[in-house]
């Protein structure tokens, strides 16, 4: 949790900001987007780096937050730098600062 | 699958990644753009695939980051090439096939004809040919508008024309005009006159004159119907003669003579079974015997089948396949018992009414008697039909000098 304390909390005029002019969360703020399409496949869009992955677990940087991915032979398709398939049997999504 | 089609003519290595933080590593190539796949986590450590141009970029990643690849499998164009190098016909016959694509890509090897209705495929075609325009021309030769002229020019009631080229086809599309009128051509007047001997059975007069009625006994060479018809007056006098052509359905009944003989000895053709075969091509009307099977036969009967190998519908190569069979028969004489005789007699009478009545003729009746003499068999008798009559007959016409003078 030492790590968690050095995350910067998202400024509030900015979320303010976003929510009137209507402006790309995913942009502006850096959030992340996972979309999970069943229970065997999950794009993650706008994260920052891999912190770790084996098999049971993928653990991965957001802006604001870390989110990991557990479960059962996960496999990485593809990645680029800002967009990754994960394929497998997914047990549970995770987030955590 | 283009995707897949790019990263194999690329080439592709699958790499284990071994080391302190292979974590970094990864993170590292997907700031610098460096297209991983298929990442797993094995065992011996990471495993994926990269491309062969991203693997020459990520050496100094490797050093910074202290981690080992270690090639595992290399997939794609440039490892295959590379290990092939040293089979030259294999190269030779890519490039060689490659050749032989381009130059056969020159030639026209389909004529396709669409909208042909009164026209047959095969008389354009011919057409055609005449003109040099043949399956096999060099594309270079041929000019579509130059093409749609000739036939524009040749068949008249042809309307439009389109000519194209399409990939080694030429389409040629037309457009006939049904519309067409036909100018009849002004025949002579004419009388419809009997060609045999027949009575009259029934009379129907479209144009002329009837000479004949119902029941009537004619002759060959009489006028059933004259195309001369008198115009009268008022006063039932001759004012002049109009020509017309006689037109009318005349029926009639006729007699046919029937005689048929034959010997009761005859010959007859018996196959005895044996058979030999030989096959042969024919290329550019050259016979070139692949197999045959030489005979001593005395009497026999060939049977050819052809086979012409032809290109799309219309092609016909200048090679053919034949196969011919001799098939041995002997001869044998033989004697006709009465049965066979009556039979073989009566089939050559169906044979013969057949004939007549695809003539169009309607048989009423035969008197057809079948006997046997001296060893020859007879059938005669008469065969009484119903049929059309009527032969056109150019007119005579009468000029008539003095034109008749209706006041007098």
């Amino acid at each position: 949790m030492k790590h968690a304390s050095k995350e910067k909390s998202p400024n509030k005029v900015l979320i303010n900001m976003v929510n009137l002019f209507k402006l790309p969360k995913d942009l502006v703020l850096g959030n992340l987007i996972l979309t999970a399409s069943g229970q065997s496949e999950v794009y993650v869009e706008n994260y920052r780096s891999i912190i770790e992955y084996t098999r049971e677990l993928i653990k991965l940087q957001g802006k604001n937050c870390k989110v990991s991915i557990t479960g059962k032979s996960l496999f990485i398709e593809y990645y680029t730098s800002d967009e990754m398939k994960i394929t497998g049997r997914i047990g549970e999504i995770k987030y955590y600062s | 699958m283009i995707e897949a089609l790019l990263k194999y003519l690329g080439g592709y290595l699958l790499v284990v990644l071994q080391g302190y933080s292979p974590e970094r590593f990864l993170n590292i190539c997907s700031k610098k753009n460096i297209y991983i796949w298929n990442l797993h986590h094995t065992s011996l450590g990471y495993e994926f695939c990269i491309s062969l141009k991203d693997f020459r970029k990520i050496k100094s990643i490797l050093k910074k980051t202290k981690t080992k690849l270690m090639i595992q499998k290399k997939y794609g164009l440039p490892f295959f090439l590379h290990k092939y190098r040293k089979r030259k016909p294999y190269f030779i016959s890519i490039i060689g096939f490659a050749v032989i694509i381009y130059v056969l890509s020159l030639f026209i090897w389909d004529i396709h004809i669409e909208g042909n209705y009164t026209y047959t495929e095969k008389m354009i075609l011919k057409f055609l040919e005449e003109e040099q325009i043949v399956h096999g021309i060099r594309k270079s030769e041929i000019d579509c508008d130059d093409i749609e002229k000739l036939l524009r020019n040749e068949f008249f009631d042809i309307t439009w024309v389109s000519a194209s080229l399409s990939g080694t086809r030429l389409i040629i599309k037309i457009q006939e005009n049904f519309d067409y009128l036909k100018v009849e051509e002004e025949m002579p007047p004419y009388d419809l006159v009997a060609q045999k001997d027949a009575v009259i059975t029934s009379i129907i007069t479209r144009a002329g004159t009837p000479f004949v009625k119902e029941g009537t006994v004619v002759e060959k060479g009489d006028v059933l119907v004259s195309g001369t018809i008198e115009i009268l007056n008022d006063f039932e006098e001759l004012l002049r003669y109009d020509y017309v052509s006689a037109d009318a359905d005349v029926y009639g009944k006729t007699i046919y003579e029937y005689k048929d003989t034959f010997k009761m000895k005859n010959q007859k053709k018996i196959y005895t079974g044996n058979q030999k075969r030989a096959f042969f091509l024919t290329i550019f009307k050259k016979k070139f015997y692949l197999f045959a099977n030489h005979h001593k036969y005395k009497y026999y009967d060939v049977y050819e089948e052809e086979n012409t190998l032809t290109l799309g519908k219309n092609f016909y190569l200048p090679f053919s396949y034949h196969r011919c069979y001799y098939k041995e028969y002997e001869i044998i004489d033989s004697i006709y018992t009465e049965e066979e005789a009556i039979n073989h007699a009566n089939s050559n009478l169906d044979y013969y009414l057949e004939k007549l009545m695809e003539k169009g003729v309607q048989i009423i009746g035969n008197n057809v008697k079948i006997h046997i003499e001296n060893n020859i068999c007879i059938t005669s008798g008469q065969i009484l039909t119903v049929e059309k009559l009527g032969v056109p007959e150019e007119i005579m016409t009468i000029e008539r000098n003095e034109p008749v003078d209706e006041f007098n």
